[in-house]
């Protein structure tokens, strides 16, 4: 898994002020009904049991083994201030089970 | 062993035949003397050659691969996997019913007629509406059959609205059949108590609002205490009130879409009435609507004049018609039978037993899962996955694990203001003891989240085809069977 971060999303997480415990998690956030479609955020919350971290440029990021399941092998994370961190991997496809974006 | 587990292309042989037929006894037709070149085939199409065992033990192990209600549990909320009674299939058999045409003339068909006419009084009268049309093949069509009748009420007074309000916790079909039908989607949120928060739907309802669509109990599973009111500030504004019928199993004999204010209902035949759900196959989404929305029912109309049931095609403000023939007539064979065998006392202990099972598996889960609105429920709950999210474990990881114990998953992430939400509808149908023994696994598979999480991680592990990859799934489908056969005659599998 390659992950690398924009210039902007690097200069804000340098800046973000950290509770104890806490670290910024790339999330897989799952929306269903007769569908399922993941999507995957920038957060920043305490350690789950099956974590591990991915570091890069000095920043530690946690992910979960559910969200690595489904997260693509070429992660970006960018930053704008009118929409937050943005996650992204290089593919984006969809289907009618299951939309991944 | 042979398992049968390839595809019906792969086990195809070259002169292999199901069946022999017996020597034509017509004279033979040269094709190209009647087609044009562009419909006739240059080339045999790529049919599987098998013989009539190989096809029967084929999809009798596809057949043993599938999960539905004849097999076990379903609790899928919102979609009432309920058990369909045989009988239904008995009615819908009889050669009265199943040998007609929808070419006959009316006068051969008055018996089918009156089924229809005598469906469509008994639907108005449960939804408390003043008409039905029986037309819709699905829910969803019903949805845009009522809101296109929305939009020829509101056209028909000189005004043109644009804006359909659809609550978050209402039937996630709503949404795209209000931008289906042409118009403008505006989510209202839940307030604390996962009820429609009357003050933003106050901030959102003005002269521009065509409808509400509103589902009765909602997606939590909760009443809408607040129907009455909530249709007061719709029609207020000279807006409509749809009711999604999704739900309807929680009310069957104890209220009406009609007595809370709505003014059109759809009703899911397939949730309610124990017609089969058809996985795309024939259905019925039945819409019921107050005397003032009638001109714009589809036609034809199946009215009754001196004893004589017949077609009417004379509604000029009608939307026009929205299926072929009568709709699908053995699907409403199916519900028709249903409610007559019911009786009305009997539906309504079908909408009390549903709420009670309902409240008896909740009682039964919440000490193990979060209950974001832990209060009496109808005939569905919500519970949510957050407390297994923090040991790592997903909702999605435990319907999985559920898969092993014979059950179906819950509805997972739905609606989606729950965190990992798992919506559950055990419907009225199951006995104590399936759902007891449902509650067990439940508990088992918390149990194991907390000690032995792998086990449900990598579930699950006693079906057929193990956890799937649906990322390759999602990003590289196969969807397409090769036509190309390796040397022994036998096809590739798919490569694109």
């Amino acid at each position: 898994m390659r992950l690398s971060l924009t210039e902007s999303a690097l200069k804000k997480l340098k800046t973000v002020v950290l509770q104890e415990g806490q670290l910024p998690r790339i999330d897989a956030d799952v929306a269903g009904g007769c569908g399922m479609t993941v999507a995957f955020s920038l957060v920043f919350d305490e350690e789950r049991r099956n974590d591990f971290i991915l570091e890069l440029n000095g920043i530690r990021i946690r992910m979960d083994r559910f969200t690595q399941r489904y997260i693509g092998e070429e992660i970006q994370i960018d930053f704008t201030e009118e929409k937050g961190f943005l996650v992204a991997d290089a593919f984006s496809s969809s289907a009618c089970s299951i939309d991944i974006v | 062993m042979v398992e049968y587990n390839e595809l019906i292309f792969e086990i195809s042989r070259s002169g292999r035949i199901g069946s022999s037929l017996p020597e034509s006894d017509v004279p033979k037709v040269n094709l190209q003397n009647k087609l044009p070149d562009h419909l006739i085939r240059t080339e045999l199409a790529e049919l599987p050659e098998v013989s009539e065992l190989q096809l029967v033990r084929h999809y009798t192990a596809l057949s043993n691969k599938n999960h539905g209600i004849d097999n076990g549990f379903y609790p899928l909320g919102s979609c009432t996997m309920k058990y369909n009674p045989k009988i239904n299939e008995d009615v819908a058999r009889l050669e009265g019913f199943s040998r007609i045409h929808p070419y006959q003339p009316v006068e051969t068909v008055q018996g089918a007629l009156k089924l229809l006419h005598e469906l469509q009084e008994d639907l108005a009268e449960i939804t408390g509406m003043d008409a039905v049309t029986l037309q819709p093949s699905a829910g969803a069509q019903g949805e845009w059959a009522g809101l296109m009748m929305v939009k020829a009420y509101h056209k028909q007074k000189g005004e043109k609205r644009t804006k359909v309000l659809v609550p978050d916790s209402a039937h996630g079909t709503n949404p795209a059949s209000a931008t289906v039908a042409g118009f403008r989607t505006v989510t209202i949120p839940s307030n604390g108590d996962g009820l429609v928060d009357l003050e933003e739907l106050k901030k959102h309802v003005d002269d521009d609002t065509a409808a509400l669509m509103l589902t009765n109990p909602n997606t939590l599973g909760l009443f809408e205490k607040e129907i009455i009111e909530i249709a007061k500030v719709v029609h207020g504004a000279g807006g409509l009130l749809y009711y999604d019928g999704a739900n309807a199993n929680a009310i069957l004999g104890k209220t009406t879409p009609g007595k809370m204010g709505f003014d059109i209902v759809h009703l899911n035949l397939h949730k309610t009435f124990t017609t089969p759900h058809g996985g795309g196959g024939p259905g019925a989404g039945p819409v019921g609507v107050k005397k003032k929305l009638i001109p714009y029912l589809p036609v034809p109309r199946i009215e009754k004049q001196n004893d004589q049931y017949f077609l009417n095609d004379n509604q000029p403000l009608s939307i026009g018609r929205v299926k072929g023939y009568y709709g699908n007539f053995g699907i409403l064979v199916r519900a028709y039978t249903y409610i007559r065998t019911m009786g009305p006392v009997g539906l309504r202990q079908v909408s009390e037993s549903a709420v009670l099972h309902a409240n008896y598996l909740r009682k039964k889960l919440e000490p193990y899962f979060d209950s974001p609105f832990s209060q009496v429920c109808k005939h569905e709950f919500v519970l949510s996955g957050s407390r297994q999210k923090k040991l790592g474990v997903r909702t999605l990881d435990m319907a999985k694990r559920l898969l092993d114990f014979g059950c179906h998953p819950p509805t997972i992430y739905f609606p989606l203001n729950v965190e990992e939400c798992l919506m559950i509808e055990p419907t009225e149908t199951e006995s104590k003891e399936t759902i007891d023994a449902f509650a067990e696994v439940m508990i088992q598979i918390a149990k194991e989240v907390e000690g032995n999480p792998d086990i449900v991680l990598d579930a699950p592990h006693t079906t057929t085809i193990g956890r799937l990859d649906e990322v390759q799934a999602a990003r590289k489908p196969v969807v397409r069977h090769s036509k190309e056969k390796t040397e022994e005659g036998k096809a590739e599998s798919v490569k694109s």
